[in-house]
């Protein structure tokens, strides 16, 4: 039964995971006090952690030089835009 | 040096002579895996050498190293579910750590005749957990077509000026709104109390918000059950019988199990 195999092979999702064992499964306290933020907020964590992941094996598989040069154009041009408008509108 | 002792569960311990623990990695990566005697049950139990597992090394670990904490609730996941496939299993939380044996032995006195309760309550049952899905824009094209309530709405319209037309064809807009989200929560309720006749206990949770299932659809339901196992097999098979007859008007059902007890080990 496909339903019955989803939890047994593992394939289940990471915030299913930490939901169960985060914050259920108290049935008796340890000596150690770890306090953890709740489930949403280290799922959100983890989340921003495999997304910059993937953009870093993204960038890495773009021509690198290009990017950056084009990051470079982008904020040379960010700037003297803010230089011109400090220019007209002096303090 | 002490050994701090990492928790995993309880087991009852006749289930451990007739089916040996096996060799399992402990939370360390380094030790292994094994059982302390408590009373007629077995702690499931590995060391932890207390330089790298401080209080404050696991609180600075948990708070910046996402990538540890992944992995190591990944471990404590993994090393549960397949305790639970071999035994009857009281699973506890992530990061249960006590200072050494001694304390172990402090904490679980007063409690064990509860626990050795839970674990008899336990046997031959199952947890499973149930997630419904739905898709709002098909399910209020349905309810657009077929609700009685719009259908009179829309009629009414019809014999009126353009002018007003128009604003009434927003009150529409805003009726199908409220419409959706009775429809959702009545199937909803429907389906629980469906699958609850076929369940011992069962908890309502809270539903996740987009950001967090990283789907389309909208989660509208999130439950678990503790059904005995002869009962799994009608579970799926009802469960899998209201999908097909819901799956037109945009209901996704999602049942994931068995799972570890871990709604219903409490220690009442």
């Amino acid at each position: 039964m496909p339903i019955k195999e989803s939890v047994e092979n593992k394939d289940i999702a990471l915030i299913d995971i930490l939901d169960v064992i985060l914050e259920k499964g108290i049935a008796i306290k340890g000596d150690l006090i770890i306090s953890i933020a709740g489930v949403d907020l280290v799922y959100l964590d983890l989340r921003v952690l495999i997304s910059s992941v993937e953009k870093l094996v993204e960038s890495r598989e773009n021509d690198s030089s290009v990017i950056s040069s084009q990051q470079f154009d982008s904020q040379r041009r960010e700037l003297s835009h803010a230089t011109s408008e400090s220019e007209r509108w002096p303090d | 040096m002490e050994q701090l002792i990492y928790l995993y569960g309880f087991i009852p311990e006749n289930e451990t002579k007739s089916n040996p623990l096996p060799k399992m990695k402990g939370f360390d990566d380094k030790g292994s895996i094994y059982t302390v005697p408590v009373d007629s049950m077995e702690a499931v139990v590995c060391g932890l050498d207390e330089r790298e597992f401080s209080e404050k090394a696991l609180q600075e670990k948990t708070e910046n190293d996402m990538e540890w904490l992944q992995q190591k609730a990944l471990h404590h996941h993994h090393t549960i579910m397949d305790l639970n496939n071999k035994y009857t299993l009281i699973p506890l939380q992530f990061c249960t750590i006590y200072k050494n044996k001694d304390r172990l032995y402090q904490t679980v006195e007063p409690k064990k005749e509860k626990m050795k309760n839970v674990l008899e309550n336990l046997k031959e049952k199952e947890e499973w957990n149930l997630k419904i899905y739905c898709d709002n824009e098909q399910l209020k094209d349905d309810i657009s077509q077929y609700s009685p309530a719009i259908e009179a709405k829309k009629q009414e319209i019809d014999q009126l000026s353009p002018g007003r037309r128009f604003f009434e064809m927003k009150k529409i807009d805003r009726l199908i709104d409220d419409e959706l989200e009775k429809e959702k929560s009545q199937i909803c309720e429907e389906i629980h109390e469906q699958l609850n006749q076929f369940a011992i206990e069962a908890t309502v949770k809270k539903n996740w918000n987009k950001e967090m299932t990283g789907r389309q659809e909208h989660m509208c339901w999130n439950s678990v059950y503790f059904l005995s196992k002869q009962m799994v097999e009608l579970l799926k098979d009802k469960m899998l019988q209201i999908e097909k007859s819901l799956e037109k008007r945009g209901f996704t059902l999602e049942l994931s199990g068995p799972w570890p007890a871990y709604h219903f080990s409490d220690l009442k």
